[in-house]
């Protein structure tokens, strides 16, 4: 019998990784399917195999360790449910995409995920950060449009300013501590430097643009993949970085109520499942930010959670696209009967992320409004709970005009089995974690403190139940309201476009002017010396009677004569140049360099 | 009656809707059925918060 301590630690990330390299090699038939079924098991035997408390070393010089692998609760969790989704999302991929570039991308982007989850140091962190960013683009790029070209040309610079933000903000860290473990940061433009470059991968308010810009023109498989790992690895950064941070939880406020507000407001619906993305990585900034036992779990559980249904959310969105070939609310509709399995599924996945009672976004997202609660910070509680029913109304939106409204023109028939399952399996998962949340608990960073916490009160459920009630009735009333649109929604990126384009204007207008100018300038300086070196005797000469001519042109009578036998200099210039045998010049050359030895001699001596 | 005037109107309302709002949150334990009222007060938040700002929205496909 194996004994499982016997089986060494290795970094999730090889097994991606090395996964990711030999794929190539096994064309586009049967048996990809299977090596990629084989992996995902893999990945996640490699994972569920961590030992707590592991670390594994990688000496770059002496005194400098990056370290590879660092597993306590807090890793784990994520790499648990990193890589049980990746698994799903393969399987989920693995009919509909067909080209072996974009699974390598979606394994490198998961291996660098678990990577940087799993990172001990600042610098490993960054490395991984940075595979996940360039891995990622391919998902986007694999869409071969040119919407998907630019939006991923616009998601990578915010990535790069991202990257080397935080790397700013990881080196002043090392400077001022000499310390590269993940973990808090001391004030200082470090300090900010990290917070805007863990921001973007969070997606705070402003630096979000990248996220409902880019998510919705990704490849079908690619934003499934996306909904899960960019957003969560900041969430983990920060919660190892900035617990207990007040700012970082109003922020969580902020993402919240903005992310829905903007999610209300869309038409094309993974751009809707793009703002709730915002809006949910809000409640997780909320619990990190209030830094207490329950706000921490509660946000790492709502991480956990919410990567189960948004992934789902995904992956029945990205059916609906596949089986229609249309992404609109307002193209969609009457698709309850022609696609079951994925309407349940859904709406599975819907009442999860709104925190219906006995779905699984009501246990962690509770506990986060409850660490509000005890932690005294009503404006956020308030903006919590706001957001819990601004979500339920944008998903009664997304599933009676995808699923429930008539239409009787919409051509579709089922998603194929190989996307069924992992969708079935996801959801049977939101319910589990909702009706049995100690499962969830026990895995926690502070698995204690969850288990005093009781997800089904009476008072809460009842406030729940009163809550979402009173939202569904107020849709079914004013869903006129609230019904999609073909509008054109401007978010802050209008500005940064705008900006952009001022930036260019003026790059390419007055910036290249006055670059022409200093250019010709130097030019005619470059020109003055190279005329004068011919023949500096003869040019000192024509300069000093350019010079006379000017000052005695009014006194002079003959200055025509004058000017004439300047012109005739000129014409003849540079003239006979006397030549000097080369061992003068040698001398001279000797001269001056001894001049110089004896002034910096000098100079040093007397300096001393 | 201009748009100025009416989204100013609106904004005023969205204000005292969160102020009460803050109000009721910090005393909820003193209001019978408090989570009825508060959900009707948040989904009227929203619509009022979706038709302030889709005066930022222009008509056309969704694109870049």
């Amino acid at each position: 019998m194996i004994e499982i301590s016997s089986i060494p630690n290795i970094p999730p990330a090889l097994i991606y990784f090395a996964g990711a390299a030999l794929l190539p090699l096994l064309g586009k038939g049967k048996a990809r399917k299977i090596y990629l079924l084989i992996l995902a098991a893999l990945g996640l035997i490699g994972v569920a195999l961590l030992r707590p408390q592991t670390t594994w070393d990688f000496s770059v010089i002496p005194g400098f360790e990056l370290t590879f692998l660092h597993a306590d609760s807090l890793s784990l969790i994520m790499g648990y449910i990193f890589a049980l989704i990746g698994g799903a999302a393969i399987l989920y991929s693995i009919e509909i995409v067909k080209e072996n570039g974009e699974f390598v991308c979606g394994l490198l982007y998961l291996g660098s995920a678990l990577g940087a989850v799993f990172a001990g140091d600042f610098f490993t962190l960054y490395i991984f950060w940075e595979i996940m960013a360039f891995s990622s683009l391919g998902l986007i790029w694999y869409s071969r449009t040119e919407r998907a070209t630019n939006a991923g040309m616009r998601y990578i610079l915010f990535h790069l300013f991202g990257g080397c933000a935080l790397l700013g903000g990881i080196i002043i860290h090392y400077i001022n501590t000499g310390s590269i473990a993940v973990g808090p940061i001391e004030p200082g433009i470090g300090y900010v430097l990290l917070l805007i470059g863990i921001g973007v991968n969070t997606a705070f308010i402003p630096l979000h643009t990248w996220l409902p810009d880019s998510y919705p023109k990704a490849t079908i498989a690619g934003a499934v993949f996306m909904s899960v790992y960019t957003t969560k690895t900041g969430v983990y950064v920060l919660a190892r970085t900035f617990s207990g941070v007040e700012a970082v939880a109003y922020m969580g406020g902020v993402m919240c109520l903005y992310g829905v507000v903007f999610a209300l407001m869309q038409n094309d619906v993974r751009k809707l499942l793009s703002y709730h993305i915002v809006s949910q990585v809000g409640y997780m900034v909320a619990g990190v930010g209030i830094g207490t036992y329950i706000g921490i779990n509660g946000g790492i559980a709502h991480v956990f959670n919410h990567i189960l249904y948004k992934a789902l959310l995904f992956m029945c969105m990205g059916a609906v696209i596949y089986a229609t070939g249309k992404n609109n609310l307002t193209e969609l509709g009457g698709l309850a009967k022609k696609m079951p399995v994925t309407m349940i599924t859904c709406v599975i996945a819907a009442f999860s992320i709104s925190g219906v009672i006995g779905f699984n976004g009501y246990i962690s997202k509770g506990m986060v409004i409850h660490a509000t609660s005890l932690k005294g910070m009503p404006i956020l509680e308030l903006a919590l709970i706001l957001g819990s029913i601004g979500t339920f109304l944008s998903f009664l939106k997304l599933t009676y005009f995808t699923f429930f409204r008539k239409n009787e023109e919409i051509e579709a028939k089922e998603a194929p089995l190989s996307m069924l399952v992992p969708m079935s399996v996801t959801a049977f998962l939101c319910v589990a974690l909702g009706v049995y949340p100690k499962m969830l608990y026990g895995i926690l960073p502070y698995p204690e403190e969850a288990f005093h916490y009781h997800a089904y009160g009476l008072g809460h459920a009842i406030g729940t139940l009163e809550l979402l009630m009173m939202t569904a009735l107020v849709f079914f009333i004013l869903k006129f309201a609230i019904s999609p649109h073909e509008r054109v929604t401007r978010d802050i990126d209008y500005i940064y476009r705008k900006a952009g384009r001022g930036f260019i204007w003026f790059c390419e207008q007055p910036l290249v002017t006055v670059a022409n100018f200093i250019d010709k300038g130097l030019l005619r300086i470059t020109d003055a010396f190279v005329w004068f070196s011919k023949n500096p005797t003869v040019a000192s000469r024509i300069m000093v009677l350019m010079v006379g001519a000017v000052v005695t042109r009014p006194f002079n009578p003959t200055y025509m004569r004058y000017e004439r036998d300047l012109e005739e200099l000129r014409r003849l210039y540079p003239g006979e140049v006397p030549r000097m045998a080369i061992g003068t010049g040698v001398l001279l050359a000797l001269i001056f360099f001894t001049l110089y030895l004896v002034v910096y001699l000098t100079h040093g001596l007397l300096w001393v | 009656m201009n748009i100025e005037t009416v989204l100013k109107g609106l904004m005023v309302g969205v204000v005292i809707v969160l102020v009460v709002s803050v109000v009721f949150i910090k005393h909820h334990d003193h209001f019978l059925g408090f989570h009825i009222l508060y959900g009707a007060i948040g989904a009227g938040f929203f619509l009022l918060a979706t038709r302030i700002l889709s005066v930022i929205q222009k008509e056309g496909r969704q694109d870049d």
